[in-house]
């Protein structure tokens, strides 16, 4: 499901235009951004937790060149699903 | 222990922020879940606007072990959903580090050849290692230029040897087919001449020699009486001796449609050493061939009553005597040969 399905069909549900549907999720999700940034967990519910986690720096072993490389750190945004869409979902099947 | 935020904290937050009732937020967030399930479900994949993808991964049941109690178990089939964050969210989280980049530790050395990832060992083969280290590389390089060179030789190989090879069956079949496209257009005419005059100089055959076993063919494309001819006789002008035995099926022999059944008629002698029998019957042919060019007033029709006569078949032109024009017997006589070979 594309950005402007859910657009089209989030703006049917609650009433409102899709431009001003669209304002809406943008600065909501913003908002998300702004708090996994503070290092707060933010949590859906039906949908899931979203954290964001620091990953130290690391030595890893580039195979291209054949040679070691030390990574700088960074964050990452780690999903873990609720138990309720993981039951829905666990036996869908899409292969590619 | 990390912070968390409610799910009302969050509809608060964002409705203060935003200046939209809470109402409004608190739907639009349920809402987004909801799309998200349904097009999870439907698709296997979610595009959200300002956090990322979701998608669904399939993965194979594989065996397992309890953690706890070490015992083998199986774990099912499932499917996982998975979350990547958009390039965007990456980089705003990441803004602090962003001016750091991967640096390549000079001291550390390659682990051996034979266990390129295994980095645990690594350390230990630092003292012997230095000289050999670069080696390896090259060498791999120089390898995969050499398998990039390899991809373009083969075929290029395959190429030659096919061009090489080609030519060998190649003359047989244009030496079939050559004739075949000149006799398409312009029928028997050129070989009937040398084929008529054999009978007359061996009319007398011995009976002995083994004949030609005819059989039924299908006609493939390409083909024609001529060439069906050739490859049963041996002996391409005998072709009125099939358009003979086929005249219900043939409705005109220069055109035949493929995958039609064709009676081919066997031979009592061979071509050359033919009996008296096969002389009528190729006779009889060659009247056919003759009636009907005739009907179609071909001039090329009289040529063939011409070699029917030839052919010292004259108890054959008795028999046809009714359909033959008269006017063409008696001009067959004046007739010295076919046109074109004067």
């Amino acid at each position: 499901m594309t950005n402007s399905e859910i657009i089209k069909s989030l703006s049917l549900r609650l009433g409102q235009s899709q431009a001003e549907t669209k304002q809406l999720l943008k600065s909501s999700t913003k908002i998300i951004r702004e708090i996994l940034d503070k290092d707060i967990d933010v949590t859906i519910p039906g949908l899931g937790i979203f954290s964001s986690v620091l990953k130290k720096k690391r030595k890893s072993f580039d195979p291209y060149h054949r040679r070691f490389i030390l990574l700088p750190p960074k964050r990452i945004i780690r999903f873990r699903p609720g138990s309720s869409i993981k039951n829905e979902l666990g036996n869908k099947k899409f292969l590619k | 222990m990390k912070k968390k935020i409610t799910f009302t904290d969050l509809v608060d937050k964002i409705a203060e922020e935003t200046g939209a009732s809470k109402h409004l937020v608190h739907d639009l967030l349920k809402e987004t879940v909801n799309l998200t399930r349904e097009g999870l479900d439907r698709d296997g994949y979610v595009n959200l606007l300002g956090l990322g993808r979701f998608h669904l991964k399939w993965h194979k049941a594989r065996p397992g072990r309890n953690p706890r109690t070490g015992e083998k178990i199986e774990i099912h089939a499932h499917s996982s959903v998975n979350f990547k964050a958009e390039a965007k969210l990456r980089n705003y989280i990441n803004r602090k580090y962003s001016s750091l980049h991967s640096e390549v530790l000079e001291g550390e050395i390659e682990p051996a050849k034979t266990e390129p990832t295994d980095v645990s060992i690594q350390p230990e083969k630092k003292p012997s290692q230095p000289v050999t280290e670069t080696p390896p590389s090259i060498q791999k390089k120089e390898k995969k230029r050499f398998a990039k060179w390899l991809w373009l030789i083969i075929p290029l190989l395959v190429i030659l040897l096919v061009y090489l090879f080609w030519p060998s069956p190649k003359p047989s079949e244009t030496d079939i087919q050559e004739p075949v496209v000149s006799e398409k257009v312009e029928e028997v005419v050129p070989v009937l001449p040398e084929e008529a005059e054999q009978p007359v100089e061996k009319p007398v055959v011995e009976e002995v020699k083994p004949g030609i076993q005819g059989g039924l063919h299908i006609i493939k494309p390409g083909e024609n009486l001529w060439t069906i001819s050739q490859d049963f006789y041996n002996q391409a002008d005998l072709w009125p001796n099939i358009f003979r035995v086929n005249l219900n099926k043939i409705m005109n022999p220069d055109f035949l449609s493929v995958g039609d059944e064709v009676q081919i008629p066997s031979l009592q002698g061979k071509p050359g050493d033919l009996t008296q029998e096969d002389i009528k019957e190729i006779a009889e042919g060659f009247i056919e061939v003759y009636l009907f060019y005739k009907e179609l007033n071909k001039e090329k029709a009289i040529y063939y009553l011409w070699v029917a006569k030839k052919w010292n078949a004259n108890e054959v032109i008795d028999n046809y005597k009714d359909k033959i024009d008269k006017a063409d017997l008696e001009s067959v006589d004046n007739i010295e040969g076919f046109p074109h070979i004067k």
